[in-house]
C-alpha cells in the first residue's frame, strides 16, 4: 500500500514537471510568433498549479525516500536543487505577474507587441532553469 | 498596418472595453481569478522553501518527513494551500496591478498581517481537532479543561506566527509589484 503511494506520488511529480517544462517550452515559441495573450495567461494558472503539486509531491518523496542529510554528496545537490527550484519560484513571480499586467493593458497600450520581448525572455530563462533542475533531479534520483 | 490605423479611430470608451479585466472569472467578485492563484501560491511555496531550507541545515528535515506521513502531510499542504487561497483574496481586496492603481500600502501590509493571523488560527486549529480526534479514535481520553488551555495557547501561538509572516509575505508582495512594473515598462524602452 505504502509501496505503491510512494509511486502515484512520484508519478504526479514527474508529470507535473512535464507539464512545466513542456509548457514554459511552448510558451516560449508562442511569444517568438507573437501568439494570443490569452494563452499565456492560462499557462501562469497551470504553472503555480503544477509547482504547488511538484512541491507537495516533492516533499512528499523526500520523506519517502528520507532526506539527504547536510555535507554529504547527495546532500549538496539536493541543495544545488533547492536553491534552483527558489530562484525558479522568485523569478516566475515576476515573470506570472509581468505576464498578467501585460493581459491586463491589452488594448490601452500601443506598444503591446514590445512587451513579447519580455515573454520571449522570461519563458526561455523560465525553460533552461526547469531543465537545469529536471537535471539537479536525475543526478539525485540516478546519480 | 491596418490593425494599429484601428487602434488610432477607437473611442476611449471602445479601448476601456477591448482590456481584459472584465471577462476574468473572480474568485469572490472582486479578485482576478488567475492573479489569486498565482500570488497565493506564490506565497504558499515561499513559506514552504523557508521552512524547509533551515530544517534541511539543521540536518532535522530527515527526521521530521517520516515521521509526519505521506498522506498527512498531502493534507497539511492542501489545507495550507485553501486557507492561502482564502486568505489572500480577502488581503488584497483590489487588484494591485491595474494601470492606473495607486498601491495602498499600508492598507496592503494590514491586511497581509490579518490573513497570516487567521491563516495561522486556522491551520492550528484544524491540527489541534485532528489530534483530538485522533486520541479519540485510538480509545484514549484527555481532561477537556486541559485540551482547551493548550488549544488557546497554540491557537495564540499560531496567530503571531501567522502575523509575522502575513506581514512578511505582504512585503514581499510590494517588492514584486514594484520590480514588475519597473521590468514591463522597461521593455516599453526597447
Amino acid at each position: 500500500m505504502a509501496t505503491a503511494l510512494h509511486l502515484a506520488v512520484r508519478l504526479v511529480h514527474v508529470l507535473a514537471m512535464a507539464v512545466l517544462v513542456g509548457g514554459s517550452l511552448a510558451a516560449w515559441i508562442l511569444a517568438r510568433d507573437r501568439g494570443d495573450l490569452a494563452w499565456f495567461t492560462r499557462y501562469e494558472w497551470a504553472f503555480w498549479v503544477g509547482l504547488a503539486v511538484l512541491a507537495a509531491t516533492g516533499v512528499g518523496n523526500l520523506g519517502a525516500l528520507g532526506a539527504p542529510r547536510p555535507g554529504t554528496e547527495w546532500g549538496r545537490t539536493f541543495t544545488w536543487k533547492l536553491g534552483a527550484v527558489s530562484v525558479l519560484v522568485l523569478g516566475s513571480i515576476v515573470r506570472s505577474l509581468g505576464v498578467l499586467q501585460i493581459y491586463t493593458l491589452e488594448g490601452r497600450s500601443c506598444e503591446i507587441g514590445q512587451k513579447y520581448n519580455f515573454l520571449r525572455r522570461s519563458y526561455s530563462l523560465t525553460a533552461a532553469l526547469l531543465i537545469a533542475i529536471v537535471v539537479l533531479a536525475e543526478v539525485l534520483a540516478h546519480g | 498596418m491596418a490593425e494599429a490605423d484601428d487602434n488610432e479611430e477607437r473611442t476611449d470608451e471602445q479601448v476601456e472595453n477591448s482590456t481584459h479585466e472584465g471577462s476574468w472569472p473572480t474568485a469572490v467578485g472582486r479578485f482576478p481569478r488567475p492573479l489569486l492563484v498565482v500570488l497565493a501560491t506564490f506565497h504558499l511555496l515561499a513559506l514552504t522553501l523557508a521552512a524547509l531550507g533551515p530544517a534541511y541545515a539543521s540536518g532535522g528535515l530527515s527526521d521530521a518527513l517520516p515521521s509526519l506521513g505521506t498522506l498527512p502531510g498531502l493534507g497539511l499542504f492542501a489545507l495550507l494551500w485553501g486557507l492561502t487561497l482564502v486568505a489572500t483574496d480577502w488581503a488584497l481586496s483590489t487588484d494591485p496591478l491595474g494601470p492606473d492603481l495607486v498601491v495602498d500600502r499600508s492598507a496592503i501590509l494590514l491586511r497581509g498581517g490579518v490573513a497570516g493571523a487567521l491563516v495561522g488560527i486556522g491551520t492550528v486549529g484544524a491540527l489541534f481537532l485532528v489530534a483530538i480526534g485522533q486520541t479519540l479514535l485510538e480509545g484514549g481520553s484527555f481532561q477537556p479543561g486541559s485540551a482547551v488551555l493548550v488549544g488557546v495557547i497554540a491557537l495564540a501561538i499560531g496567530a503571531v506566527v501567522g502575523l509575522v509572516v502575513g506581514t512578511g509575505l505582504a512585503v514581499l508582495d510590494l517588492l514584486v509589484v514594484a520590480v514588475v512594473r519597473r521590468v514591463v515598462s522597461a521593455a516599453d524602452a526597447e
